[in-house]
């Protein structure tokens, strides 16, 4: 028995037109069940995330205002291409792939260090005039790597084997991940484990050890100095707010003022003063919130936060609706990669979650992250399209 | 299938989380965006928006014909913002070799926790320009202005120095701070996130008003050639120091004023405070036998003598334990009152002073100013001490006739010899002759004429005898080859610090020229010179400095000879 939520969230069916509706479902191809509301939202996103770098990367370089906004069109249209690959087969043939994927990613991951260095930490790979960042990437393949062992594990779930098999899989993308340095991918792969096995039923003592595991590793981390002292800075920053002005906690003050000073209505898109004078740190990037804030004020923060909120629903939606488990693993999996980085980018910058570097889905300026981001799309709406069995 | 039910719980769990934490982020944005709001908005304001000062331009100091003595120059001083410097030993090394200061003391400058800290205040253009080409984030101009003095070390202590903020503090400058200063004006900026301005958002809020130029009375030549003379005094005569003025008699204009040792007035602020101190303003001293001439003055005026009365001279006057002498010997033992002028005669003149009475003196001293300011325009002068008449002993009214026991500014005995050389009016002495405005119109400075202390006639016949001081007398050191010229000597002891006297003199002249139709006072006064005679130490000085000054003023010279230098009739 479906618990009240879960009617909410499952497809309104009468049993009186139940099988009429299963005979017109069952005819016709996947693409007729597509969920439109999903890729409105999807969208919506995309634009609203176009509009705020353009306002926020406008004065960056006066010779070519559209620098940053032509450059995510160009994402946007790689990005479309690969959604439409990825919604184009059935997901359950991903199966037989996903180790292949997870090998060529993990190899990737080991050519970011030979790739030259950016920005302080090495997290691009660039062939010809294309860079890309397989962190991204390896948010999504571990997540179907994830789903095909869990999905699949006749083990019982409460069992050792069922929580340190996906534990190994995960462990060495973290390893990699965390020497880019890049601690918040490193979180964001631990949050899509945790999900998921939360969502099959590990065992609570299992799931807790992993994350005391986390704890305790961040700590011994703090404490034999292996961060990087701005991983440091920003950390205390945001345990001890406003003390300190330079650095980190320069950053979080100015997200905060920017915010704040947007007050109710916002000042306006491209009239905000803290973005346009560069007080926001990286104000396309893990920042881009505060300009949402700064010009669009709390209405146009909360518009962002609902259409959040409606992604996630139909997330949810259709990891309860998916024709198998497999396919309920992915949708979850993906839930939890938006939710959680959602949750830790806008957290962060009205501090109440610690600085990290995680994008804001569809509004931080990044091309892997954006054709991940739509890839992740293409393959909830894969999923949802999916939903009744075929032959 | 319990396993299904299960994960569907579970899902909604995690959907209840998700909306747990949405209503949390929620939260958070109506406390940032509602609650606190006003606070996040003063806050970026603040960080945003700059008031600044804008520097009004301070008006120059010119002489009488409109040479400048004091002027601003554009300068720049150097700040930073030091939480926006990256690279700060990067940024200090840089910065030293440009400012030649040392890379330690900028670092530290850089590292305090604090939004601004000037690195360096007033540097030229050029150099300001080299630092902005540096282009350093967190580095900024800010443009000032700096005084400049271009005639050096002429009138130094007259002209006295701004600080660092361009606020007077000495001198002239302080004096006339109001007039030159102007209203500093105030603007709005908008600065970005590395401290520089936002082009074409500045608002002013309002408009600085430059300040005025001053043009002084003084004669930047009669001035060069005081400053000239008294340098040779001192060479000569080995004095401490030196001090002179020289003054229109008829209004009491300063045109030249001046203590020896000198200095380049841009130094200002680093010299030995004791040699910044305008002396014929700020310092009095017991002036001897010069002060002979308001006994003089006194005596004639209430007709207690004439300039012919003849005065028997005692060998001393003995009075109570005291008694009296005159320093040098007299040519003969009766004397005529302007022969006990023109000889400077102790014993004569306090005879003549017990024949006035005291009452009679001490309203003449009073009459003359002395023990009050002349109210010159210029800080801090001194009133010099005279005794007051209900005090005076036995011995103060000799003492007081002979210039002892009582002190004077050079400025007062100016202010007296003024009263003798124009016809027995005060005046009131003056630096400012007029204030030109920015817009080039100008204020005249009216000076009201001081009252009458003797008739014409009194100054004439005062007039009279102290030509004869510089035909016969003590003064013919001080006379000109072309004009006629009186005045009187003084050689005073110097007091003790501890009580009395000690063997230290101040070797003075104060005088007049052209006799006929004074134009000028002029007053020398040469502090512990080795030849201790005003006659001797001070008169030559003024002779050079007196004819110097009538001739640039194209003055004629005296048509009649009475004690030009060929007139002299040499002891």
């Amino acid at each position: 028995m479906p618990t009240r939520l879960g009617r909410v969230l499952a497809p309104k069916v009468t049993e009186r037109r139940r099988s009429d509706e299963l005979a017109r479902r069952l005819s016709g191809l996947p693409i007729r069940h597509v969920d439109w509301t999903l890729l409105a939202i999807t969208l919506f996103l995309v634009v609203f995330g176009m509009v705020i770098q353009y306002s926020a990367t406008r004065g960056d370089n006066p010779d070519n205002p559209n620098y940053y906004v032509l450059r995510t069109a160009v994402n946007l249209l790689l990005g479309l291409v690969v959604m439409g690959l990825v919604l184009s087969f059935d997901y359950r043939r991903l199966k037989v792939a996903t180790p292949f994927i997870y090998i060529i990613f993990l190899v990737a991951l080991l050519g970011v260090f030979i790739a030259e260095e950016s920005m302080g930490s090495q997290r691009w790979i660039t062939l010809g005039p294309l860079s890309f960042q397989p962190s991204e990437y390896c948010k999504l393949v571990l997540i179907l790597t994830l789903a095909n062992f869990l999905s699949d594990n006749r083990a019982d779930p409460d069992s050792f084997r069922s929580f340190i098999i996906p534990a190994l899989w995960t462990l060495p993308l973290m390893l990699l991940v965390f020497l880019q340095p890049d601690l918040g991918t490193t979180m964001v792969f631990a949050a899509i484990l945790l999900g998921m096995l939360y969502l099959v039923g590990c065992r609570m003592r299992y799931w807790l050890g992993f994350l005391g595991f986390g704890v305790v590793g961040f700590v011994l981390g703090f404490a034999f100095e292996f961060f990087k002292p701005y991983q440091v800075e920003r950390f205390t920053a945001f345990i001890k707010q406003s003390a300190s002005i330079q650095g980190a906690g320069y950053q979080l003050m100015q997200s905060k003022i920017a915010i704040g000073s947007g007050q109710l209505v916002g000042k306006g898109l491209l009239k905000g003063t803290q973005t346009n004078l560069r007080f926001i740190p990286a104000h396309h990037t893990d920042f881009v919130f505060a300009v949402v804030g700064e010009e669009m004020g709390l209405l146009g923060a909360l518009i962002l936060i609902a259409a959040f909120c409606c992604l996630l629903w139909r997330g949810v939606r259709i990891a309860n609706n998916a024709r198998d488990f497999y396919g309920t693993m992915i949708a979850f999996g993906i839930v939890v990669m938006f939710a959680f980085q959602m949750i830790v980018n806008i957290g962060m910058t009205i501090g109440i979650m610690p600085i990290t570097g995680i994008p804001l889905p569809f509004i931080t300026y990044g091309g892997s992250n954006l054709v991940v981001n739509l890839a992740a799309i293409g393959l909830l709406t894969n999923i949802y399209m999916r939903r009744f069995s075929q032959i | 299938m319990s396993k299904g039910k299960n994960r569907d719980a579970r899902i909604n769990l995690a959907a209840v989380v998700l909306l747990l934490g949405m209503g949390l982020i929620a939260y958070r944005l109506v406390n940032l965006q509602v609650l606190n709001a006003d606070r996040y908005e003063g806050l970026a304001q603040e960080q945003r928006l700059q008031s600044s000062d804008l520097n009004p331009r301070r008006g120059c100091i010119l002489d009488n014909e409109g040479e400048v003595l004091a002027i601003s120059k554009e300068a720049y001083s150097i700040f930073a913002t030091p939480y926006l410097v990256e690279d700060v030993p990067s940024a200090a090394a840089d910065l030293s070799l440009v400012l030649g200061k040392p890379r330690q003391e900028i670092e530290e400058k850089l590292r305090t926790p604090s939004g601004f800290v000037y690195l360096e205040r007033k540097v030229s253009p050029d150099k300001a320009e080299e630092v902005a080409a540096l282009g350093i984030a967190g580095i900024g101009l800010e443009k000032e202005s700096k005084r400049y003095y271009p005639q050096g070390d002429l009138a130094c202590q007259l002209i006295g120095f701004v600080g660092t903020d361009n606020i007077g503090l000495a001198g002239l400058e302080l004096q006339y701070e109001e007039i030159l200063a102007g209203e500093r004006g105030e603007a709005e900026l908008e600065v970005d996130a590395r401290g520089d301005p936002i082009p074409g958002v500045t608002r002013i809020i309002k408009p600085p008003v430059d300040g005025s130029d001053i043009r002084l009375t003084l004669d930047s030549e009669i001035q060069f050639k005081l400053q000239e003379q008294l340098a040779v005094s001192v060479e000569s005569s080995g004095a401490k120091n030196a001090a002179g003025l020289v003054m229109d008699c008829r209004t009491g204009a300063i045109l030249a004023m001046a203590t020896h040792p000198f200095f380049d007035v841009n130094r200002f602020a680093s010299v030995d405070p004791s040699l910044t101190r305008n002396r014929p303003v700020t310092d009095a001293f017991e002036p001897g036998s010069v002060l002979k001439v308001i006994t003089a003055m006194a005596a004639l005026q209430e007709q207690v003598v004439t300039p012919g009365s003849v005065i028997n001279i005692p060998p001393s006057i003995k009075m109570g334990e005291y008694e009296f002498k005159d320093d040098h010997d007299m040519p003969k033992s009766d004397l005529t009152f302007s022969e006990v002028i023109a000889y400077s005669s102790n014993l004569g003149t306090i005879k003549t002073a017990m024949a006035l009475g005291k009452d009679a003196m001490a309203g003449y001293l009073e009459k003359c100013g002395l023990g009050r300011k002349t109210g010159v325009d210029f800080p801090g002068e001194a009133a010099g001490v005279v005794p007051q008449a209900k005090d005076w002993s036995l011995t103060t009214l000799p003492t007081v006739a002979i210039g002892q026991g009582i002190s004077v500014t050079p400025l007062q005995l100016a202010v007296v010899m003024s009263a003798v050389a124009n016809g027995g009016v005060m005046v009131q002495p003056h630096f400012l002759q007029c204030i030109v405005h920015p817009d080039k119109s100008t204020e005249e400075r009216e000076y009201p004429s001081g009252e009458r202390i003797v008739s014409e006639n009194t100054a004439a016949s005062l007039r009279h005898i102290l030509g004869e001081v510089v035909r016969i007398g003590t003064g013919t050191r001080a006379a000109t080859a072309l004009f006629n010229c009186g005045g009187k000597t003084g050689t005073a002891m110097k007091p003790d610090p501890r009580g009395g006297y000690r063997e230290a003199y101040v070797a003075s002249f104060a005088g007049f020229g052209p006799s006929e139709n004074p134009r000028l006072v002029a007053v020398i006064t040469l502090d512990e010179p080795r030849t201790v005679y005003g006659g001797l130490a001070a008169a030559p000085c003024f002779s050079q400095v007196m004819e110097f000054s009538l001739q640039h003023l194209e003055v004629t010279p005296s048509l009649e000879k009475a004690n030009t230098k060929d007139r002299v009739v040499q002891q």
